[in-house]
């Protein structure tokens, strides 16, 4: 299997790692345009790498488009136009911006890297929640990533928590509701560290009328670890909080059943940094059942960009 | 087998509850606060500590006095300083970061044969100089933690996961791994048959009965240590990160062949009453 990875920061290492570690076999080419790194990469991993893709003509089985925001679209043209097999690039899908394509390209072949699908507790929600049941649903991510003003493409307008975190959630909403058309009622945002968005609060409405809020946090100092939670309450009167570790089942605020990861216990060939991203590139590698489709990722820039007011 | 205390509980990590990790982490707000906790685990009768290199690991062991007789399990590096590091200011920052903070002479040994061989092995002194404090007590576990030691393995540069043993042993401590794929870390090991390399060598993965965060199996994973390797092994998450029943899951733990286990707990009732239940079944 031959694999094109654009990009070896820490997201491109990330794969890099996962499918060598699931397969050692694969033959991979790495397109890093830092000369210092990729002078220190060529001596250090066992890929091919180049500065730029010119002299790359061959199509790729999977190419992995692990950049900054901006430069997604330009490079997911080049790996179409060169017939790469499947393209998976990293969310949030060229930033919120990107609200549609030519609708010449076929974008069947491309996938985006939205990891908390592949979440267990995800996964059973998706397995055992009817969304037409379901009445509002709130959406949040708390971390504490930014603890300096970034540097570069991190302190612009492709990054901030609503790009960076709150795409996963916008996603997971849109997963769990199987509905996509949603209005804006109210947002908004805050810059704390970053000159970008660090806090962000949202209300929105499907139109099949689900209520949806929203709330993204990455300079919250509490948090140890990234930790996104969806509550969902449905039309019968029961509730469901979901975490990354567990979901509780409750009826009017009263305890009624918990559902924890170690029931749903997983178990992966190679494991680094969470089952989920070791799980997508197995799905990136076979069936790409539950990646999030080009269509899904429009969805949730286009949600981006109301609440940002873009 | 020997039983160390863990440290998730002084630094909010609780991989089952993560709001429960945070409400722990209030408990310990100060590092006499962790000291004073350490002191009573190890009276009641544990035969030693783990603590990770971040900011209050590192002072506590640069600051205090423990009892000789208690083994302390020190890892490196803390992981979320480096992630934030690249998440800010990109992957090239991790390397001056490296370059900046260690002692001149340091520098200069590793800078001239990093620059010579542009071997990533070099940065090993650096980072061992970096992240383990001149008061830690030589005889002591330095081990590296997971998810450099996964990465590592899954980039395939496992010889520096070795060299990293070396280099702990020339500097007079003994060596640790962490790792959630230890099958993986025991291939790499059988490729190196230097009998001294793992005279002392720990190696500490996931355990439990309920096969939470144990890879790639449970089934692998037990089979794996019945195959009785040459090195000592040590079982953590054995209560799968608090949602176990802790009797059922001692009862398992004992029928392992295991050397070290390492569990935590934000109260030393529970520390002892688990060590109780450890001693009655051994």
């Amino acid at each position: 299997m031959k694999i094109l990875i654009y990009g070896f920061g820490r997201m491109g290492l990330t794969h890099f790692s996962i499918l060598n570690g699931l397969n050692p076999d694969i033959n991979f080419s790495v397109i890093e345009p830092n000369k210092i790194l990729r002078t220190l990469l060529k001596k250090n991993i066992n890929a091919n790498f180049y500065a730029d893709d010119s002299s790359l003509d061959e199509p790729f089985d999977i190419t992995l488009i692990t950049t900054p925001p901006s430069i997604h679209i330009k490079l997911m043209k080049k790996s179409l136009k060169r017939g790469d097999r499947k393209i998976f690039v990293e969310k949030p899908f060229g930033g919120f911006s990107n609200i549609k394509l030519e609708s010449t390209l076929d974008l069947s072949a491309v996938y985006i890297g939205y990891v908390l699908r592949f979440n267990p507790c995800i996964q059973w929600i998706k397995s055992n929640i009817n969304p037409d049941e379901i009445k509002s649903i709130h959406g949040q991510y708390l971390s504490n990533t930014i603890e300096k003003k970034p540097k570069g493409w991190r302190n612009g307008q492709f990054s901030g928590v609503c790009n960076e975190m709150g795409s996963h959630v916008i996603d997971l909403i849109q997963y769990i509701i199987n509905y996509n058309e949603l209005d804006l009622i109210n947002s908004e945002a805050q810059s704390v560290i970053s000159d970008v968005d660090d806090i962000v609060q949202a209300n929105l409405k499907t139109k099949n009328d689900i209520d949806v809020s929203l709330y993204f946090n990455w300079v919250n100092k509490k948090v140890r670890k990234p930790v996104f939670g969806i509550d969902l309450e449905m039309k019968d009167g029961y509730k469901y909080c979901i975490d990354q570790q567990q979901i509780i089942k409750y009826k009017n605020e009263e305890f009624i059943t918990k559902v924890s990861v170690t029931d749903l216990a997983k178990t992966v060939p190679y494991y680094l940094r969470g089952i989920d991203f070791t799980d997508q590139m197995i799905d990136l590698m076979n069936d790409n059942d539950i990646m999030a489709t080009a269509d899904e990722a429009f969805v949730v820039n286009n949600i981006i960009a109301k609440i940002l007011n873009k | 087998m020997k039983i160390i205390l863990g440290d998730n509980q002084f630094f909010g990590v609780n991989h089952f509850d993560l709001k429960k990790g945070e409400e722990t982490k209030s408990k310990f707000r100060t590092n006499e606060k962790i000291i004073s906790f350490i002191d009573l685990s190890l009276q009641s009768g544990l035969d030693g500590f783990m603590i990770n290199s971040n900011k209050k690991g590192y002072e506590i062991i640069s600051n205090s006095d423990f009892d000789s007789s208690k083994e302390i399990h020190y890892s490196i590096p803390y992981p979320h300083k480096y992630a934030s590091m690249v998440n800010e200011n990109g992957m090239m920052s991790l390397l001056s970061y490296l370059i900046k903070n260690t002692s001149f002479l340091k520098n200069l040994m590793g800078g001239v044969k990093l620059v010579t061989t542009q071997n990533l092995k070099s940065i090993t002194p650096f980072a061992l100089n970096l992240e383990v404090p001149k008061n830690l007590r030589k005889g002591s576990y330095i081990y590296m933690q997971n998810i450099i030691t996964d990465m590592l393995m899954g980039i395939g540069r496992g010889d520096i996961l070795i060299e990293f043993i070396k280099s702990v042993v020339r500097l007079g401590y003994k060596p640790g791994i962490i790792t959630l794929n230890p099958i993986m870390f025991d291939r790499l090991l059988k490729k190196h048959k230097d009998a001294d390399l793992i005279k002392d060598l720990i190696v500490c993965f996931n355990i439990n009965k309920e096969g939470f965060n144990v890879f790639p199996s449970l089934n692998q994973v037990e089979n794996f240590i019945q195959s009785s390797p040459k090195y000592k092994l040590m079982g953590m998450s054995i209560f799968a990160s608090g949602a176990a029943n802790i009797s059922n899951s001692i009862n398992y733990i004992q029928t392992l062949n295991l050397d070290y286990i390492v569990f935590g707990s934000s109260r030393v009732e529970n520390i002892k009453s688990n060590l109780d239940l450890f001693n009655r079944k051994l």
